[in-house]
């Protein structure tokens, strides 16, 4: 990273250094260390001084600015990002992914897609993967349908929302219906600039800046907001096709963090099913949304609800959005799965989140009653484990100790993961128990037990 | 006018050219070779210079069909996949494959534990068929001494029969490296190097790999594929890493990357589906994420299962290269009330 950032004893020179505890941290030399990981921000300190505040908000301030859209009962907050790779730290806002809506749509349509995204929800590795924004656009270009529509979409959930056309009367009839929510304007362009702004100050809302085909012109329009003292943006680059979109999406994120432009340090703003020109539509909007994913977008919006289109999009943002250092974990311990007593069989498996919600959907469904023996692996999976030699056998022990599992069954045979089949002997020498062999597959795991 | 700094780096390394398959003048008898690798910058770092070899896609056929997924042996019919030479031929002549990855699944200690020796002859086979590279697969999950000993004889034995023909030996691991990497030295073929999703791991074995004098052109890392929604970020941040490392002048890591997008297939998602229909739409849409993701993370070589992930994928890669087919408009996306 080019961009100097304050260190921890930096920051702890600003500090009123009383360690009231009063920010949730015991110490204020702790709290500096929060402020420059970017885990707690310095106005969260009670007790900071004006002057010390606004240097501290300036200098640990993201490169990519955090934005917020929000309802009366929800928000978004998008961008706020640190890095340009993953493992350099972590990604910090996942992608926010927006249905798209338009004024032409009935009623009833209306009704019956909010109802659908209501319900559309999906549950991996301990997290509830959802939608999160709506896009309503101006089909039609008249004021007075836009407001309507927005109503009829506000009546019927609490989702933030973007407002999406380029004519300024159709933008300010939508947000007089919703005024006192922060949706997303979109958006400016180099055309209907200083209406859209007015509209942005005057309803407090974040606004895009959108340029079809130059960068430069983008930027120009940025730093005219900016000049009129408006900092909550979300950029909308040239993307006329896939290589553009890429080209710029990585501009952008790169310029700002690693160059230090912070002209561009804004979150963006995609669309997936704004293409044409190839068959196949609703793979290419899949194609689309995760190339916008894995380039950085804050935003995506699209249209097309089947799970065949929605899942790998919902499951690849949870993947990049995982914090690198802390894969999604379980707590090791014993679990009782059914109802075990002391001669129930007991199994073995790893802390990684997805990896226990997989072994234990597995013997539920073998309809087996047994207990669940989760040792720590730093939430790496079974096949990871082995191989970074992070199963370790003295921690099997270990959790057999602190479970008193000895004392809840009468046997001492423990069915370790086919694929950990070449510890079986070290896991014997230090625990003393018989080790099993399972199945490669914990889908096996039912007629394993039937043998 | 304002300048944009474009976030350009000067990398002092470069990724070795990975070549598969030998042409009859070359001492094989391939009709052509696939160039991989030769990366200079990051894939799709158009503003910072481009890469000289476009990702490649092999397809893979089975020599024994018992684990393919429903869709895929509903593409192909009971009558092809049962018969590997004819299914080489098919995807070849019909599908337009560039490359296949024979997957030599008999061989397994678990399952069928047929002879290596059977198992190159089919190699051998499907030499005589086709005329594109290939890509030869012993045992890809090593979790035992048996499996590990399996795939070194089954690879050993496919070297030593297609000699000189430049295939893809797939996986040498750190269990057993020395013997397949002097089969490969010997018998003039290239081989995938597989270590679990570690970067030091990756490190190590190319390490020794070089040491026991194998050159760069003949190794393609394998950080191991985590598919979509079962790891795939553990890849991507490997793959990212590796290929940061080489362009920063790493020379122990100046290989290009292999990736699996098949192992998709195993997503519960895809097998708890009832119609065959809908499996094979969300499989294919897994599948296809699965190769966008390794394409942007510095995928080289792509080893995919069904033909029509194969498609879309090609045509994905081919957006960046020529004449783009998609277009994006927002302003006529705001007038577009279709639904």
């Amino acid at each position: 990273m080019v961009r100097k950032e304050l260190t921890p004893p930096e920051i702890y020179k600003l500090l009123p250094k009383t360690n009231c505890g009063e920010c949730g941290v015991p110490t204020c030399m702790a709290f500096a260390f929060k402020v420059a990981r970017g885990k707690a921000s310095p106005v969260e300190c009670p007790y900071l001084s004006e002057e010390a505040s606004a240097k501290l908000l300036e200098e640990t301030a993201p490169p990519i600015a955090k934005i917020v859209i929000s309802s009366r009962g929800k928000k978004v907050e998008i961008g706020g990002e640190r890095v340009s790779f993953r493992h350099e730290d972590k990604f910090f806002n996942e992608t926010a992914l927006a249905l798209e809506l338009n004024d032409k749509m009935s009623e009833n349509k209306i009704k019956h897609l909010l109802e659908r995204v209501k319900k559309f929800k999906v549950e991996r590795m301990g997290q509830t993967l959802r939608l999160n924004l709506l896009a309503l656009k101006s089909c039609t270009g008249n004021p007075e349908i836009f407001r309507e529509t927005v109503m009829k979409v506000r009546e019927n959930t609490d989702l933030p929302l973007i407002l999406c056309s380029f004519n300024p009367q159709v933008m300010m009839r939508g947000l007089e219906e919703i005024q006192g929510e922060k949706p997303l304007i979109f958006s400016a362009d180099k055309r209907n600039l200083l209406q859209m702004s007015t509209l942005a100050r005057r309803f407090k809302c974040p606004i895009a800046v959108h340029s079809e085909d130059s960068m430069s012109t983008m930027i120009q329009i940025i730093k005219r907001l900016k000049g009129m003292g408006i900092r909550d943006i979300v950029l909308s680059p040239p993307v006329r096709h896939l290589k553009e979109a890429v080209s710029n999406l990585t501009i952008i994120r790169r310029t700002a963090i690693d160059k230090g432009f912070n002209i561009l340090g804004y979150p963006t703003i995609t669309f997936s099913s704004a293409f044409n020109g190839i068959g196949g539509k609703e793979i290419w909007e899949t194609i689309l949304a995760s190339t916008f994913i894995l380039r950085y977008a804050s935003i995506v919006i699209f249209k097309n609800l089947e799970e065949h289109n929605v899942l790998p999009i919902l499951a690849l943002r949870q993947a990049i959005y995982t914090d690198p250092r802390a894969p999604l974990q379980v707590k090791p311990g014993l679990y009782a799965i059914g109802n075990p007593g002391e001669e129930s069989p007991v199994l073995l498996t790893t802390n990684y989140s997805l990896t226990y919600q997989l072994v234990s959907e597995d013997i539920k469904n073998a309809g087996l009653n047994c207990y669940l023996l989760v040792v720590n692996t730093d939430g790496l999976s079974v096949v990871c484990s082995v191989a970074g030699d992070k199963l370790k056998p003295e921690r099997i022990a270990e959790t057999i100790k602190e479970t008193s599992l000895e004392e809840k069954v009468n046997h001492r045979k423990l069915v370790i993961p086919g694929r950990a089949a070449r510890l079986r002997v070290k896991i014997e020498d230090e625990t003393g128990w018989e080790v099993e062999i399972g199945p490669l597959d914990s889908r096996e795991i039912k007629g394993f037990f039937k043998r | 006018m304002d300048e944009l700094p474009l976030p350009v780096e000067e990398y002092s390394g470069k990724v070795a050219e990975v070549k598969i398959g030998a042409t009859r003048n070359e001492g094989g008898t391939r009709d052509f070779a696939l160039v991989i690798g030769g990366d200079r910058v990051l894939p799709f770092y158009f503003f910072e210079g481009s890469n000289p070899n476009p990702p490649v896609i092999a397809l893979e056929v089975y020599d024994s069909h018992e684990s393919l997924p429903r869709p895929v042996k509903a593409f192909y019919s009971d009558e092809l996949v049962e018969n590997p030479v004819e299914w080489s031929r098919y995807v070849v002549e019909k599908l337009g494959a560039k490359m296949l990855n024979v997957k030599l699944v008999s061989v397994y200690p678990e399952t069928r534990d047929e002879e290596p020796r059977k198992a190159a002859e089919l190699v051998e086979e499907i030499l005589q068929e086709v005329k594109v590279p290939l890509m030869v697969s012993g045992i890809e999950e090593l979790w035992g001494p048996r499996e590990v000993k399996k795939n070194m004889e089954t690879l050993c034995e496919v070297a030593e029969r297609t000699s000189g023909e430049r295939v893809l030996l797939n996986p040498v691991t750190l269990d057993a490296y020395e013997t397949v990497a002097r089969s490969c030295i010997e018998h003039r073929h290239c081989l995938i190097a597989k270590t679990n999703m570690d970067v030091s791991q990756a490190i190590k074995l190319n390490g020794l790999l070089l040491d026991r004098g194998l050159t760069p052109e003949r190794i393609v890392i394998d950080v191991t594929t985590g598919p979509l929604g079962y790891g795939i970020e553990y890849t991507y941040s490997t793959m990212e890493r590796l290929r940061l490392r080489a362009l920063k002048g790493d020379k122990s890591v100046q290989c290009p990357l292999v990736m699996f997008p098949s192992e998709s297939w195993s997503a519960r998602e895809i097998s708890e589906k009832k119609g065959i229909d809908e499996m094979e739409k969300l499989g294919v849409a897994f599948e296809v994420v699965t190769a966008v993701t390794g394409i942007l993370s510095g995928g080289n070589l792509l080893s995919i299962l069904h033909p029509k992930t194969l498609n879309v994928v090609r045509e994905f890669i081919n957006e960046f290269l020529g004449q783009p087919r998609i277009s994006i408009n927002l302003k006529e996306w705001m007038k577009n009330a279709e639904w």
